[in-house]
């Protein structure tokens, strides 16, 4: 057992207590915070794996999202009690059943699939040669595709806006200032 | 995590870091004891004053207020600016020497949005969560610029390392020809630091926002994280905009202490001239302006990277 | 005991006031402003981070009793003292340093003191005392209102905000006693997140004995002056704030030749691009129906305090009654500004009158 297995098993409760812990707190920053336990702790058992920029990454975006995710809260939950009983589940038997048949399914996955033995030794850049591994020749397919997922995202939320345009800037678009309930900064 | 300093720099790396954030705190209250009409010597022990004054407050409690999220929250500021600083190079080596420095520099300002806003929410009190959440829609305004000013300095020098890109300065300071990104970068520092105009988190207008039902110790380190995370985030702009521990005659550590400690004071200074930015202002000026003008910065510091080989 | 006594001098060399003002007592709120820029001390941004509870004049029943719960909220070492004359002023501040230097600090159990509960008027007047027996008894509606009360303090209840979601409404008193705000004024804000949806202003009655003095031309300009000085605080623009406050300073000492001055710094500030953008989108619709603009009120707040030292007549007050219909759908730090610069034409006449909306 050296340090690193104690570390990882350290990491792995951690990231499933927390996880649990989610559905028992008493108030919905809690909730949220301790889904961010459990990311980092995730996050830091892939620093383990050796994948230190993917590590430090996920601990980076699951931070933000869950800083985020205290906005959505306030937003669509309304009633958002601190330190109160709540109930944070829905359809409690069926997802119990699912949960417990994914969490052994994969579990017997990782456990009882036979892998293989290491053959020489890790790369010098295990960043690249993961990149490598799992984009291949699509790689540049794959970068542009990240400012098209933005594009995308940012479209998106623009056609469903209940505001268009035309409500903004009247029928001929040259209604200067945009007739807006909370205009920016900028003066568009 | 190999080369790095041995640990026994971190007391003196800690004290350093107190030293500069008194410092500045000292600057900044000066100028307030002569805009008081006062003299501007009286200014300068303010801060040590105030930590006086802070150490004998009592700390306070709210009606159902979230202690474990409100004190954890309140505690981890002065770590979070120690933890960056960890990562800045004194000379050869830093602290935690990490190839990828640049990439947990970032992940810590990040951290600095939960952190804000877990105190704004933890004291159950209207100013403090409304405090909370003009923070974070500022952050959402100031953190992808500040990301992808981050990514200048990366290009140019084509590694994540700080003390790879600080080596790579030798002779151009990027601060010379990436301005855009620089600023954008000092822009984000007074954001995660709540410092003024980036601080409606934490204004006057709101009763001291995050800050209002603070008192005492608890009062004590958030005043001083904020300030600790100015420090923190300008002793991060040394390697990666202003050459690293780079100057004639003194060794590399005092270079980058001098350099922290200047443009900790350029950025107190010219905080103090402008007003509270509000947040709605921010959010737009953050995604519409400036973002596109860092991408844009992004494209030319690319481009002479290829041209230049 | 050297170092303890090291810290509490260099602790009470540096206090930290919270003025509660009472209606009428301006010229000694800022006699005691001055007094405190000399010593190295510094107002109170709120409750927590003060020290020292300053009441200056006469307060009103009311008042006194917002002052006593105020009294209750602050963390020991504190003191307070009551300023009634300007000339007991030296005294009461060095009687206050001594005080905090000399309290020691209390290392007992916490001092649990039962603060403020939002709504403790509105609840029935068994649940104010908090015994458990008694949960369940007397309750309107019949369930059990204890455990949807933590602390005794309800739920909000949720309402449609101006976007369609559904929002906790929050209700929040803001003032009397508040940095940069109206004596004897209070504001009860219904809010949807920040956004105020709804307000009530009440003026608490002054003292029965304050004579209702009228203010003459240098009081007025000082007026104007304090609540530009104010309007530049809340923006967060300290240095500006001094020199508006130093000029409000020079006419409280009846000095008239400052005339010129006051055009020059507002003229100064209004040309300031930052505090113009800052300000940009903060408009309130009058009454009249016209749109004002914050940096407009703020560069008339100078203007006026030029006409006022020129000797003429002051433009009419539009009273607290009308408020509540100014702050609608204003956000919270925003209803700080106009208040603050709005504190001129507020303050009708300092005898004050109850107004609900």
């Amino acid at each position: 057992m050296t340090s690193t297995d104690v570390a990882f098993w350290l990491c792995a409760s951690v990231s499933v207590v927390a996880g649990a812990l989610v559905f028992y707190v008493d108030s919905m920053a809690r909730a949220t915070y301790a889904l961010a336990v459990s990311f980092v702790a995730v996050g830091v058992a892939l620093l383990l794996m050796g994948q230190a920029y993917m590590g430090v990454i996920v601990i980076l975006m699951m931070v933000m999202e869950m800083a985020v995710m205290a906005v959505y809260m306030v937003m669509f939950m309304g009633m958002n009690p601190a330190l109160m009983p709540m109930s944070m589940v829905h359809s409690h038997r069926s997802s119990v059943a699912a949960a417990i048949g994914t969490f052994v399914l994969l579990g017997a996955g990782a456990v009882l699939v036979p892998w293989p033995t290491r053959r020489g030794a890790p790369p010098a850049d295990v960043t690249a040669a993961l990149g490598e591994a799992i984009m291949e020749s699509h790689m540049i397919v794959m970068i542009t595709m990240g400012a098209v997922m933005v594009a995308t995202i940012v479209a998106g939320v623009a056609l469903s806006s209940h505001r268009t345009r035309y409500d903004r800037l009247g029928d001929d678009l040259d209604r200067r200032p945009a007739d807006d309930p909370q205009p920016g900064g900028v003066g568009r | 995590m190999t080369d790095s300093l041995s640990l026994i720099f971190v007391a003196p790396v800690v004290a350093a870091l107190a030293l500069v954030a008194l410092s500045v705190a000292g600057v900044s209250a000066a100028l307030e004891a002569r805009d008081a009409g006062r003299p501007i010597s009286s200014g300068m022990t303010i801060p040590l004053r105030e930590t006086a004054r802070l150490l004998r407050q009592r700390p306070r409690r709210t009606v159902s207020a979230d202690r474990l999220l409100w004190r954890s929250a309140s505690t981890a500021v002065i770590p979070l600016a120690v933890l960056i600083v960890a990562f800045v190079p004194l000379g050869a080596h830093a602290l935690v020497d990490h190839p990828l420095g640049v990439v947990w520099v970032n992940a810590l300002d990040v951290v600095a949005w939960a952190v804000m806003w877990l105190i704004g929410w933890g004291a159950n009190s209207v100013t403090g969560l409304v405090g909370g959440y003009r923070f974070l829609a500022l952050a959402v305004g100031y953190e992808l610029p500040l990301m992808f000013a981050l990514t200048a300095p990366v290009i140019a020098a084509g590694s994540l390392d700080l003390a790879q890109i600080a080596a790579t300065q030798d002779g151009l300071w990027f601060v010379v020809w990436m301005p855009v990104a620089f600023a954008t970068y000092c822009w984000g520092v007074l954001g995660f630091s709540l410092r003024p105009p980036m601080d409606p988190g934490a204004a006057t207008d709101l009763g001291g926002g995050i800050l209002s039902e603070l008192a005492g110790v608890d009062r004590l380190l958030v005043l001083g994280g904020r300030y600790a995370l100015l420090v923190a985030g300008s002793a991060a702009a040394v390697p990666l905009f202003l050459g690293g521990g780079a100057g004639p005659t003194l060794p590399a550590w005092a270079w980058v202490l001098a350099k922290t400690l200047l443009l900790s004071l350029l950025l107190v200074l010219a905080g103090r001239r402008l007003p509270t930015l509000r947040p709605d202002k921010v959010l737009e000026l953050g995604w519409v302006v400036v973002l596109p003008l860092v991408v844009a910065q992004d494209l030319v510091v690319a481009t002479i990277a290829v041209a230049t080989g | 005991m050297g170092l303890i006594e090291v810290l509490s001098r260099a602790a009470s060399s540096r206090a930290h006031v919270l003025i509660a003002e009472a209606p009428g007592a301006f010229r000694e709120r800022v006699a005691l402003e001055r007094a405190l820029d000399r010593r190295g001390w510094c107002t109170a941004e709120s409750v927590a981070d003060a020290d020292v509870l300053a009441v200056v004049g006469e307060p009103g029943e009311a008042l006194a009793d917002v002052v006593e719960h105020v009294w209750g909220q602050m963390s020991e070492p504190r003191t307070r003292f009551h300023l009634r004359d300007e000339a007991q002023m030296d005294a009461l501040l060095s009687g206050a340093e001594e005080q905090l230097c000399g309290t020691t600090r209390r290392i007992a159990e916490p001092d649990l003191r039962r603060g403020f509960t939002p709504s403790a008027d509105d609840m029935p007047h068994e649940m104010s005392g908090g015994d458990g027996d008694h949960q369940g008894h007397d309750m309107a509606g019949g369930h059990d209102h204890s455990a949807m009360m933590p602390d005794g303090i309800p739920l909000a209840e949720g309402a449609e905000d101006r976007d369609g979601l559904e929002m906790d409404e929050l209700h929040l008193p803001l003032g009397p006693v508040l940095a940069h705000w109206p004596a004897g004024l209070v504001l009860r804000v219904t809010l949807h997140g920040d956004v105020v949806v709804d307000a009530e202003v009440e003026q608490l009655a002054v003292h029965a004995g304050t004579p209702a003095a009228a203010d003459d031309m240098t009081t007025r300009a000082a007026r104007l002056l304090d609540a530009a000085g104010a309007v530049l605080t809340l923006a967060g623009l300290p240095s500006e704030s001094a020199r508006a406050r130093r000029l409000r300073d020079r006419c409280i000492d009846r000095d008239v030749t400052i005339g010129r001055d006051v055009i020059t710094l507002g003229e100064r500030i209004a040309r300031r691009r930052s505090l113009r953008w800052v300000l940009g989108g903060l408009t309130v619709t009058g009454s009249h129906g016209g749109v004002e603009r914050l940096q407009d009120r703020l560069a008339a707040l100078f203007e006026q305090a030029r006409a006022a030292l020129d000797g003429e007549e002051p433009s009419p007050a539009i009273g607290p009654a009308a408020l509540p219909e100014l702050v609608r759908g204003q956000e919270l730090a925003a209803v700080r500004l106009w208040v603050a610069a709005m504190m001129p034409a507020l303050a009708v006449d300092d005898r004050g009158s109850v107004a609900h909306d």
